[in-house]
């Protein structure tokens, strides 16, 4: 006799709001999604994932997502598109007010009580890395139990806002279900990022990617080959990225990637931008690179001077950079250099020997941005002592340092572009033809 | 910064003044020379992304031998080929097209005037002005249609004609796409009563427009808003600049 499946009831309709630059797509909400997909506790929640980019209107994000008539909304939270979001979040609390909204994400963890007393629409934050927090959070709100008992979670009781104790990090990465093996993620042309790993082996002052992790965790070798594997043969893919902020880690790692990656660089597939410590970059590293496909790498140096450099922990070895800028190039593979204007200890003079060094090093690309002190990074946390003024609101674009003034800062976000623009508009061997 | 080798191509630009008496006659260096010259350039390049060029003293377009000009420029290697231009050529069809597949991703645009009544005025070339705006955004489209990166930047010669206009030329030249613009103040400017002030008004019509706007002509110690205009982000090298 066939037993036929009789699906669970519908008990609470989640959606997972992703809002992202045009073309990119949240892996985040990935994670969280196929994690708790496979949480027995969440069997009766259908999930669903809005994909939206940074040119929709809140209004029409609200829209979206109301439509959908759902019980729970889970936004990822990034500097670029908070104001968004939090816009979006009233529209929607105002719509909806039984609507329980939770942000996660690194513009809302590391000020979760903040953002909260700033934003009476959102119900509770999510801290840190959210795949088991928030099916934690799922599972106490199915119970109608208190939220502010789940570890990582900052939410409302009794009037006031209260945050439960961090969560511990997942010890095993492997844990977390992949989206894309899970089906959760659709692998898409370009669109597709892999992480290998999380954690930075670097402590640079600005940056949020190592803080709160305390240490590398990698994704085992067979996970991640099972998602090259899964993402390089879809129909369609032609090229897709890791998101990892040092993609030659080890020698042995890049051997390895380069290994792993090769026979299907060998059918064109290519990887776009990986980030990479130039300074530690070989002629032979080059080349695994190239034999994995990848046509271009990310770096630094961000700045060339010398305070600013020690404030934020970073090297800058000007010779290895320009070796291993030149064994990118020799071996085909363009090069985008990165410089931050507005670091704590740099001068008009370092900046503009920060563009010179760039431009002279003729990587392929240069690319300027201006400082956005993030939540939680070192320099959030020093800028008073640094004398550093910035936008308390979201992006944090810097406003002051100690040495160059808001019209500094403006002027030379101005003279930095018009520069990188007339560097970039040159002819290749392709467009020479 | 980036280097540009200038390499005069004849007389009679569009930068001259009519007004001012500046303008010189229409004349051509014959394209043997030219290509002589950006040989010799090329070869003496050393250091820094390039070699870059870009070709000035006469309009570009009225040369009787521009695409012989442009393709010795791409056989000489140049990685960066730039016209300093009027630009009222461009608007004719098939010109745009032309420069832009010849290798041309560079234009620097000679301006007089802010709107048409002044810059043709200045220039003693009625119509001029639309002709150079039409002819810059078929430029742009006919890059984008291609992919390809292209840069635009702003000339402009300083004389009691064009002080008055100043802001306005910088916020017309944002609005055609410009990126940088270079105020070069002549002699006879810098005398100029209220000079100072009108320079300190286009350089901050073009940082609120995002366009860098950095004055050369001027005495060292003169500053115009902040020391850091006198920077520019591209620069002169060769021994004809």
């Amino acid at each position: 006799m066939t037993r036929i499946k009789v699906p669970r009831p519908v008990r609470l309709k989640a959606v997972l709001v992703g809002v992202s630059s045009p073309g990119y797509r949240s892996l985040a909400l990935g994670y969280v999604r196929a994690y708790a997909q496979q949480d027995s506790r969440l069997s009766g929640v259908a999930f669903t994932t809005l994909e939206l980019d940074t040119a929709v209107d809140a209004w029409w994000i609200a829209y979206r997502v109301l439509e959908l008539d759902p019980d729970v909304v889970a936004f990822s939270v990034v500097c670029w598109n908070a104001r968004t979001v939090y816009e979006a979040s009233r529209i929607i609390a105002a719509a909806r007010p039984d609507t329980v909204i939770v942000f996660g994400g690194p513009e809302v963890g590391p000020i979760a009580e903040d953002v909260l007393a700033d934003q009476p629409s959102v119900t509770a934050v999510v801290r840190g890395e959210g795949e088991e927090t928030f099916a934690d959070l799922l599972a106490a709100h199915l119970k109608d139990a208190d939220l502010t008992r789940v570890a990582g979670v900052t939410a409302r009781k009794d009037g006031r806002i209260v945050s439960a104790p961090d969560r511990r990090l997942t010890a095993n990465l492997d844990d977390l279900p992949s989206p894309y093996l899970t089906g959760v993620l659709a692998p898409g042309e370009g669109t597709s990022y892999i992480e290998g790993y999380r954690g930075c082996p670097h402590a640079c002052a600005y940056c949020f990617e190592g803080k709160g992790y305390g240490r590398v965790r990698r994704f085992s070798d067979e996970r991640i080959a099972a998602e090259i594997e899964a993402i390089a043969t879809a129909p369609g893919v032609r090229a897709f990225s890791f998101i990892d902020p040092v993609f030659n880690l080890t020698r042995e790692r890049l051997r390895w990637l380069s290994d792993t990656l090769a026979p299907h660089a060998a059918r064109g597939i290519t990887l776009h931008t990986v980030e990479v410590d130039i300074e530690r970059l070989t002629a032979e590293d080059a080349a695994l690179l190239r034999r994995a496909g990848v046509t271009s790498v990310e770096t630094g140096p961000q700045s060339v001077g010398e305070l600013a450099l020690a404030t934020c922990h970073r090297g800058f070895d000007r010779d290895a950079f320009l070796r291993g800028i030149k064994a990118c190039r020799d071996a085909g593979i363009s090069v985008e250099c990165d410089l931050i204007v507005g670091l704590p200890g740099d001068t008009i003079e370092d900046v503009l020997a920060g563009i010179d060094f760039v431009i002279s090093a003729d990587p392929g690309i240069v690319q300027l941005s201006t400082l956005h002190v993030l939540p939680g990074t070192e320099l959030w946390l020093r800028a008073e002592e640094l004398e550093l003024v910035f936008d308390s609101a979201p992006p944090h674009e810097v406003i002051s340092t100690r040495d160059l003034s808001f019209s500094d800062l403006r002027r030379l976000e101005v003279l930095g572009r018009a520069a990188t623009e007339i560097y970039g508009a040159r002819l290749t061997p392709a467009t020479a033809q | 910064m980036i280097e540009f080798a200038h390499v005069v191509i004849g007389t009679g630009c569009a930068a001259a003044c009519v007004p001012c008496g500046t303008a010189s006659e229409r004349s051509f260096v014959p394209a043997e020379a030219v290509r002589t010259e950006v040989a010799s350039a090329a070869n003496a390049w050393s250091g820094g992304p390039g070699p870059n060029v870009l070709f000035v003293g006469a309009e570009p377009f009225s040369h009787p031998e521009l695409p012989v000009l442009v393709a010795a420029a791409v056989a000489a290697g140049y990685e960066r080929i730039g016209l300093r231009t009027d630009a009222g050529a461009l608007s004719m069809p098939g010109n745009a097209e032309g420069v832009l597949s010849a290798g041309v991703l560079h234009l620097q645009l000679v301006l007089t005037g802010g709107d048409g009544a002044s810059h043709d005025s200045n220039t003693g070339r009625p119509g001029l002005f639309d002709s150079a705006r039409h002819g810059v955004a078929q430029y742009k489209r006919a890059a984008m249609e291609a992919g390809l990166a292209v840069a635009i930047t702003g000339y402009v010669s300083v004389c009691a004609h064009t002080m008055p206009g100043l802001p306005g030329i910088v916020a017309t030249l944002a609005g055609l796409g410009a990126v940088a613009v270079e105020l070069a103040v002549t002699p006879r400017g810098a005398g100029e009563a209220g000079l100072l002030a009108w320079l300190g008004s286009a350089v901050d019509t073009g940082m609120v427009n995002g366009v860098w706007v950095s004055v050369s002509g001027l005495a060292p110690d003169t500053v115009v808003g902040s020391p850091l205009h006198a920077v520019a982000p591209s620069r002169v090298r060769g021994a004809s600049a």
